[in-house]
């Protein structure tokens, strides 16, 4: 695997108390050119600390609406974690990723959670590529006791999220072979 | 009626909007809550921009007219109708004036001014410092956001007041822009809608103006949060009103007015506050009887 790159991305500098669309547009601009400067593969922890509110508006335009660009495949190789003081702090901002379908990871002292909408079964299959750190669809498959085809549909559509990593290794037959890679993952 | 609240205000909307008069006599007021109040102003504005100059007995209760004045009431309306003379020097227990709100760059400065006023009376904790704090972004950013959506309105008007009472504390937004109505009109699937469908579909359906999933559901996040509260919230557009509280959620029939008007009143202990930090009504007697 190549290495993650990772830059941070505080959002603090944009206040503690936060805010408006207008004041959520102006970090989204900031934050969009960080992930474009970004070496791939990448991640961009953007860091809650010190935040005290995040307000539904803000959270949407600053965080959320770059996640659905990520999630449309904007930026390469490139993904977003969030790094949050308290679970409280970021329920505006699940609730915006809810309503976009979409989810993000989200780690607060060193355990990580997901914000937004992934299924129960979707969140399984998360936590065994984030527990392992790189796996294959078929032993996802295995250890999740599921059959392959179905192993197939949870990781195409949490590699679109970008919650997960994949690298293709080569064919199996007419199919494209995957290694997958936790985005957590050093 | 002897006070003017979110449940009495429209009748006096009513007598100035439908019944177009040209005199209105607040003599036998007693109470003014901080919604009928921004009522008040922009029903007297909205008399101006008819032609009507309203001739207005002002109430005889010093109390009253002290808090009307300290909250900056007749500064709002001195365009509207004279304002009464003023010899009382003493002071009210005003919390936050009535502050008008038109650009979204305000807003955030607003909302900590509006914090700032309520944490200098009461030693609120963070959780529910913080929670005020996102309820008025939301609130207060909706005036620049959507109240003209049209751009047909010449001046929306947008003001929000808070005050404090002996159990709660008691904060009102409000506009005459579009409304919710007119705002939801603009996506031609919800054009046609009445005042009370339009109301529905923003507080509990999280639908918005805009066909974009993210923009929405902030009214109906602010509503469920208050209703687990146990607070109050007053929802007025076009000649609709919903009144929940954590028993009922009621859409009533009202006197048809321009924009949207909101108020929000929180029971004190769960906003963090367990007693005054000083008795308001025994303060207010105390300076009445030494008038």
């Amino acid at each position: 695997m190549n290495k993650m790159h990772e830059r941070r991305f505080p959002i603090a500098p944009f206040g503690t108390r936060l805010g408006t669309r207008f004041e959520g547009k102006a970090a989204r601009e900031q934050l969009l050119t960080a992930l474009v400067e970004l070496p791939q593969p990448g991640r961009l922890v953007i860091l809650l600390d010190d935040v005290e509110v995040l307000s539904g508006s803000f959270a949407d335009e600053a965080v959320a609406i770059p996640y659905s660009r990520l999630a449309a495949g904007e930026y390469g190789d490139r993904y977003l974690v969030l790094q949050a003081p308290s679970p409280e702090i970021t329920d505006d901002l699940s609730h915006k990723l809810e309503r976009r379908r979409l989810a993000a990871l989200c780690l607060t002292d060193d355990k990580w959670s997901v914000l937004g909408l992934l299924p129960t079964m979707m969140q399984e299959t998360l936590a065994l590529v984030i527990e392992r750190g790189k796996t294959t669809a078929r032993e996802l498959a295995e250890a999740l006791n599921i059959r392959h085809n179905a192993c197939l549909h949870r990781v195409s559509r949490l590699t679109q999220l970008r919650l997960i990593r994949r690298e293709a290794v080569g064919f199996v037959g007419p199919h494209q072979s995957y290694r997958l890679f936790s985005i957590l993952s050093p | 009626m002897a006070q003017l609240t979110v449940e009495t205000v429209d009748q006096v909307l009513d007598v100035l909007v439908t019944q177009h008069v040209n005199e209105l006599d607040l003599r036998h007021v007693t109470f003014i809550d901080p919604y009928a109040l921004l009522l008040l102003v922009l029903g007297m504005r909205h008399c101006l921009e008819e032609g009507v100059r309203l001739a207005i007995r002002w109430p005889q209760r010093p109390a009253v007219y002290r808090w009307m004045k300290a909250m900056g009431f007749f500064a709002q309306i001195e365009d509207c109708t004279p304002a009464p003379a003023t010899g009382s020097r003493r002071t009210s227990d005003a919390l936050q004036p009535i502050t008008p709100i038109t650009e979204e760059q305000e807003v955030s400065p607003l909302v900590e001014a509006f914090d700032h006023r309520l944490a200098e009376r009461y030693p609120l904790t963070s959780t529910s410092r913080n929670t005020l704090v996102r309820i008025m972004i939301e609130l207060f950013q909706n005036i620049p956001q959507h109240s003209n959506a049209t751009g047909k309105i010449a001046d929306p008007c947008g003001l929000a007041a808070m005050q404090d009472y002996a159990d709660s504390i008691f904060l009102a937004v409000a506009d005459k822009g579009v409304g919710l109505r007119g705002s939801l009109a603009l996506r031609a699937e919800f054009a046609g809608l009445s005042d009370g469908r339009a109301l529905d579909a923003i507080v509990f359906e999280g639908i918005s103006r805009f066909d974009d999933p993210g923009r929405g559901g902030e009214l109906r996040r602010i509503a469920r949060l208050i209703r687990n509260w146990d607070g109050m919230l007053a929802i007025r557009s076009g000649e609709a009103c919903l009144i929940a509280d954590a028993e009922r959620g009621d859409v009533y029939d009202a006197p048809t007015f321009p924009g949207v008007q909101i108020a929000i009143r929180l029971p004190r202990q769960v906003v963090g506050i367990d007693a005054p930090s000083i008795d308001r009504e025994a303060f207010t007697e105390f300076n009445e009887q030494n008038a």
